[in-house]
């Protein structure tokens, strides 16, 4: 799939290049230069995220090749709290055909399409759950292990759409719609729940309620579903006073095949009931596993509409000349992504803009935030940014880093 | 309006297609694995002897409940011998011509009054002029000679005769009387004469007789000349007679009683020979009414030098299947002349009864049976030559004939049975002491033949390979009466005649020959048939397919003492199939067990690879222990043990390359507890549980 879709962006792209200069002409007052140009743009936003575990925990356990339990007992002891970790991985690439002709409009284009794609998972589970993991259950036999407060989502789609930007009296506003593609999409949840293992491991006990879904994906980039994503953003600057708000991937995707198992129960697992052994045959015994395997996770296939992991921001910034305060908030729709705040100081000089600030929230617990753009030239636009420098400066000490990069090449 | 030069375009397309190579693969992340110590159950199982597939048709439950072993072990199957030997019998018949008839030949003629007149002259011819008129007829004389002839070439051209009479009848029809009468009857050919004779006087109307008795191989052709030589008469003597010229004398010559030499002539459908003959068959002692055949043909082989077909007909009459008569009939064909022809044939005797009670009527006749043999020729009326020389030649027999079942007075038989048996029900499975309060062991014979037999037992025998008890009993050399069998319909199964003989600790030591877990068992016994009977019964019979079947059978009441008895099972196994990823670091197998029964055991598993080369064995230094018992000595709740068993190391590695697993178990009941009793309720239960250290990342 991969190598279709570069043979296809070759394809393109060599149509791109191979047309002549007259079809690729784009509307744009004299009057706005670069501001308002069309542009293609590039832009990506990576990485992985805890609050409890460090960058150089995540990295050895991720990247790593065994964990000793050394190394356990320094993951256990960050999870004391529960453990949480999350990734993401978004890319995506737009077109800005056409500029504006109002200064209003800017920052937004005028129109573009774009393609996008999503990729995030988020993991939560109790301190009692990470042990039962690393550990196992044979050190926490005869203690209850509280295992609820479960969370794994994990999402990977991709899209297309159209951006169009208009007034509403003077406030303008962007409104992008596209089409979306899941390629996969899983949801695991246990609310409340307790397992205990008997002393002398003579029994498993579950008392709980779970829940589990998959859209069933076979292939990387398998469809399992279709829906739509719309992204709403404004922005308004009056005097030293800017600010910005949105919301993306604000939408809806129906999963015609998604595998749901829910249960609310309490069971005691003392093996498989084999019976009188010597009257058991190979299939009777077989029979037995999988009716064991039906009740624990054997669901239905219904279609399920489900949200998508908007993405909602506000940033306000107050500019004094070069330098600048600002407030921004962020909130995506994952679990336990608690709202990200952060307060930081900017600066500008020439072609140059820098912020950095504190923040809590999002992924992480305390972070370091730093933003900049770097307009190279007329032609070229960079920014990035990492939500948490700490994670990059003090890896033994915070736990990882999402960054960003856009690449803009004005027309 | 802007617009984007060549260098540009491509600049924008490769910094769009690195950028989308870099950022949009999906990175797969594996994390590093690491070991967890899980603490899981598997399994859980009851096990229940009754259960045991070895012993599914040796564990009974008594009334109570109590368990008993059950084994019945066929010992000895005799077979009787043959009923009879193969019967073999031949016989012989010759037919030859002098034992050939012709029967009688009448031949008729006439001579006729106008005919004689013609040899009168004038005379003769007024008297054929006055033919129908009413004349007065002038006396004749000296008619004569005149002849006649005789054809008797239908029924043959020639005879020589030994013996046999030619009969001559004249009648006189003429309206006068004859006197002077000179006739004559002679061979057309040879021109002798057979009869010649004067007759004074033949009135009108009248019948004369003459005969004369052909011998000394007197020849007679079909050809015969009647002469008439001289003939008188007075005429009418003066009375007016009617005259009618078709008057005549009517001759009849008659040939009878003919003893031929030889003849060329028709032959009448006779037999030629019709026999019957008695066969006997001789088994041993026994008078035998009837017997089944399983086997055996009849034959015939002929031999004929007669001109004519010869039917040959072979019956055994008493020999009946499904309603039908053993019997065949083949016609010689007719020899050429100077030649001899031959007829072979044989047919099966299979499946007929054969009654051996002589020919009907008979009385207190056995082991006789009887043929019937005739021949014959049937009148075909063609005429064929035969002669003293010719005959018809014929053996024949009956060759290996065997009977499967007989029926009569079976006589008197001595069957000897010794051998020496090999056991595997308990065997194979089992080894160790066991302690018995009892065994009731029965002897159980059965026999399937129609005669009462006696038996007795002379010695039995158990064997391990290092142990031999031997039986004592207060009726070792007893004789045993063992009824005859009935049978429901011929050749049905019969119903047997049963004979049991129990042993137990009162009146034997038989529970020392079973507490050793016999491999092989020798027996040593005599039957004898009809054993100081006489012979008054006739119903009695005999199948060569079933004899007298003994078997052996015990009872063991488990209420035993076990010292160190084992019991193994192999089982296949294959590792993969547990442990597919290979995530298995280590750890113990732990089996609980909650035991009702009232015995310690001991598991251990021993692994094998494909060669049966053993690698390691699994053991566990606790054991099952027993349930505790009440004073009847039956146990009473259960008792829970825990046994664990390493796989580490290389008892791990073992476990990874074993094929097979033996499992041993030891069994032993405690000294305290004497001998215990197993009840149907006495269960186990296992569970298994897993204390592994196992990894997250596949292996191999």
């Amino acid at each position: 799939m991969r190598k279709h879709l570069a043979l296809g962006l070759w394809l393109l792209g060599f149509a791109v290049v191979a047309q002549n200069d007259s079809l690729i002409e784009f509307k744009v007052g004299r009057s706005f230069k670069r501001l308002n140009r069309p542009f293609l743009e590039l832009y990506t936003e990576q990485g992985g995220a805890s609050r409890n575990w460090s960058s150089q925990q995540m990295y050895q356990f991720f990247y790593g090749d065994f964990v000793d339990d050394a190394m356990k007992a320094k993951l256990m002891d960050r999870a004391q709290n529960g453990l949480q970790l999350a990734s993401l991985q978004n890319w995506d690439i737009r077109l800005c055909y056409e500029g504006h002709q109002k200064s209003r409009l800017v920052p937004f284009p005028k129109q573009s399409l774009y393609l996008f794609s999503r990729s995030a998972t988020v993991l939560n589970m109790s301190s009692d759950l990470t042990g039962l993991i690393l550990y196992g259950n044979r050190s926490s036999r005869g203690i209850p292990q509280d295992i609820g407060d479960f969370n794994y989502q994990s999402w990977f789609y991709s899209g297309i759409g159209h951006q169009y930007t208009f007034l509403i009296d003077t406030i303008p506003l962007s409104v992008g719609l596209g089409l979306v593609a899941v390629h996969t999409h899983d949801d695991h949840q246990i609310g409340s729940a307790q397992m205990l293992t008997a002393i002398d491991g003579s029994s498993i006990d579950f008392n709980g309620d779970y829940q589990f879904g998959q859209s069933g994906a076979t292939a990387t980039y398998g469809i399992t579903g279709w829906g739509f994503a719309l992204n709403l953003e404004t922005a308004e600057r009056y005097k030293e006073h800017e600010i910005s708000l949105g919301v993306r991937d604000l939408g809806l995707a129906y999963l015609p095949d998604w595998l749901s198992i829910e249960r609310d129960s309490s069971f005691s697992f003392s093996g498989v009931d084999a019976g009188r052994l010597f009257t058991l045959e190979q299939e009777s015994f077989e029979q037995l596993i999988d009716s064991l395997g039906n009740g624990l996770v054997g669901g239905s296939r219904p279609g399920a509409w489900t949200v998508l992991p908007a993405n909602a921001y506000l940033d306000y910034t107050y500019h004094l000349k070069e330098q600048s305060l600002y407030f921004s908030f962020q909130y995506r729709y994952l679990p336990k992504y608690i709202p990200r705040f952060a307060l930081g100081y900017g600066y500008s000089w020439e072609s140059f803009r820098i912020r950095s600030g504190f923040a809590y929230g999002g992924f992480n617990a305390f972070s370091w935030d730093l933003g900049m753009v770097w307009e190279v030239n007329n032609t070229w636009h960079l920014r990035g940014g990492l939500t948490n420098l700490f994670g990059l400066s003090l890896p033994t000490w915070s736990g990882g880093t999402v960054g960003d990069l856009g690449i803009r090449y004005i027309f | 309006m802007p617009k984007i030069g060549i260098l540009k375009k491509a600049l924008i397309l490769c910094i769009t297609l690195l950028f989308f190579a870099i950022t949009a693969c999906r990175p797969d992340i594996t994390p590093a694995d690491w070991e967890v110590d899980t603490l899981v159950p598997v399994l859980k199982t009851r096990i229940d002897l009754l259960d045991l597939p070895q012993l599914d048709s040796t564990v009974q439950v008594n009334p109570d409940g109590q368990l008993q072993l059950v084994f019945s072990e066929s010992i000895a199957s005799l077979k009787p011998g043959e009923i009879a030997p193969p019967f073999n019998e031949e016989f012989e018949n010759t037919a030859k011509l002098q034992s050939i008839t012709l029967g009688s030949r009448v031949i008729t003629n006439k001579i006729s009054l106008g005919r004689i007149a013609l040899q009168m002259g004038l005379q003769g011819a007024l008297l054929v002029a006055a033919n129908g008129t009413n004349q007065v007829i002038p006396p004749i004389s000296n008619v004569g000679p005149s002849n006649f002839n005789i054809d008797a070439t239908d029924y043959f051209q020639s005879i020589t005769l030994r013996d046999g009479w030619l009969v001559l009848r004249l009648e006189n029809n003429f309206p006068i009387d004859l006197t002077n009468l000179q006739y004559g009857i002679q061979n057309t050919n040879a021109g002798n004469f057979i009869l010649q004779n004067t007759l004074a006087s033949l009135p009108s109307g009248a019948v004369h007789y003459d005969s004369v008795q052909l011998v000394n191989n007197f020849l007679i052709e079909g050809n015969l000349v009647a002469s008439l030589i001289n003939l008188d008469s007075p005429g009418s003597n003066g009375n007016t007679v009617l005259v009618d010229t078709s008057d005549a004398i009517d001759l009849r010559v008659t040939l009878d009683k003919l003893d031929p030499v030889s003849a060329t002539a028709v032959f009448p459908a006779q037999n030629l020979f019709d026999e019957t003959a008695e066969a006997f068959i001789y088994p041993p002692s026994a008078l035998l009414t009837s017997v089944h055949v399983s086997e055996g043909d009849i034959y015939m082989d002929a031999y004929s030098t007669i001109n004519d077909s010869i039917n040959l007909q072979y019956i055994l009459p008493g020999a009946v299947n499904n309603g039908n008569i053993l019997q065949f009939l083949r016609v010689v064909p007719a020899a050429p002349s100077g030649q001899v022809v031959n007829e072979y044939v044989e047919i099966p005797v299979r499946n007929y009864t054969l009654d051996l009670q002589g020919m009907p009527g008979s009385a207190n006749i056995h082991n006789t049976f009887y043929t019937t043999f005739i021949g014959s020729i049937d009148s075909t009326g063609r005429i064929i030559n035969l002669s003293l020389q010719d005959s018809v030649f014929v053996k024949t027999g009956i060759k290996n004939l065997i009977a499967d079942r007989g029926y009569g007075y079976l006589g008197n038989d001595t069957i000897i049975g010794s051998d020496r048996v090999l056991l595997e029900n308990v065997s194979q499975f089992f080894e160790g002491a066991i302690r018995l309060e009892d065994v009731d062991l029965s002897l159980e014979v059965e026999n399937y033949i129609g005669a009462p037999f006696a038996f007795k037992i002379n010695s039995l025998k158990s064997y391990t390979e290092t142990q031999t008890r031997s039986l004592t009993w207060n009726q070792l050399g007893f004789e045993f009466n063992l009824p005859r069998a009935q049978e429901p319909f011929p050749g049905a199964i019969p119903i047997p005649g049963r004979s049991q003989i129990s042993l137990d600790k009162t009146n034997s030591n038989i529970q020392e020959l079973v507490e050793i877990f016999p491999e092989e068992i020798s027996f040593d016994l005599e039957a004898y048939m009809n054993h100081n009977q006489s012979p008054t019964d006739f119903s009695q019979f005999l199948n060569t397919n079933y004899g007298i079947e003994a078997k052996l059978q015990a009872t063991i009441p488990l209420q035993v003492g076990l010292d160190s008895i084992s019991f193994q099972d192999t089982v296949g196994f294959e590792y993969i199939s547990v442990d597919k990823d290979w995530r298995m670091k280590g750890g113990d197998l732990i089996i609980k067990a909650d035991n009702n029964y009232p015995f310690n055991m001991e598991v251990a598993m021993i692994l094998h690879n494909n060669g049966r080369i053993p690698l390691d064995t699994l053991y566990s230094s606790d054991i099952i222990a027993a349930a505790p018992i009440d004073t009847n000595q039956r146990s009473v709740g259960s008792t829970q043990t825990t046994l664990r068993y390493s796989l580490s190391g290389h008892s791990l590695w073992a476990l990874q390359n074993t094929d097979f697993i033996v499992f041993k178990t030891l069994f032993h009941t405690k000294p305290e507890d004497g001998l215990v009793k197993i009840y149907s309720d006495n269960y186990l239960d296992l569970q298994l549980i897993a204390d592994f250290r196992l990894s997250t990342d596949k292996e191999r």
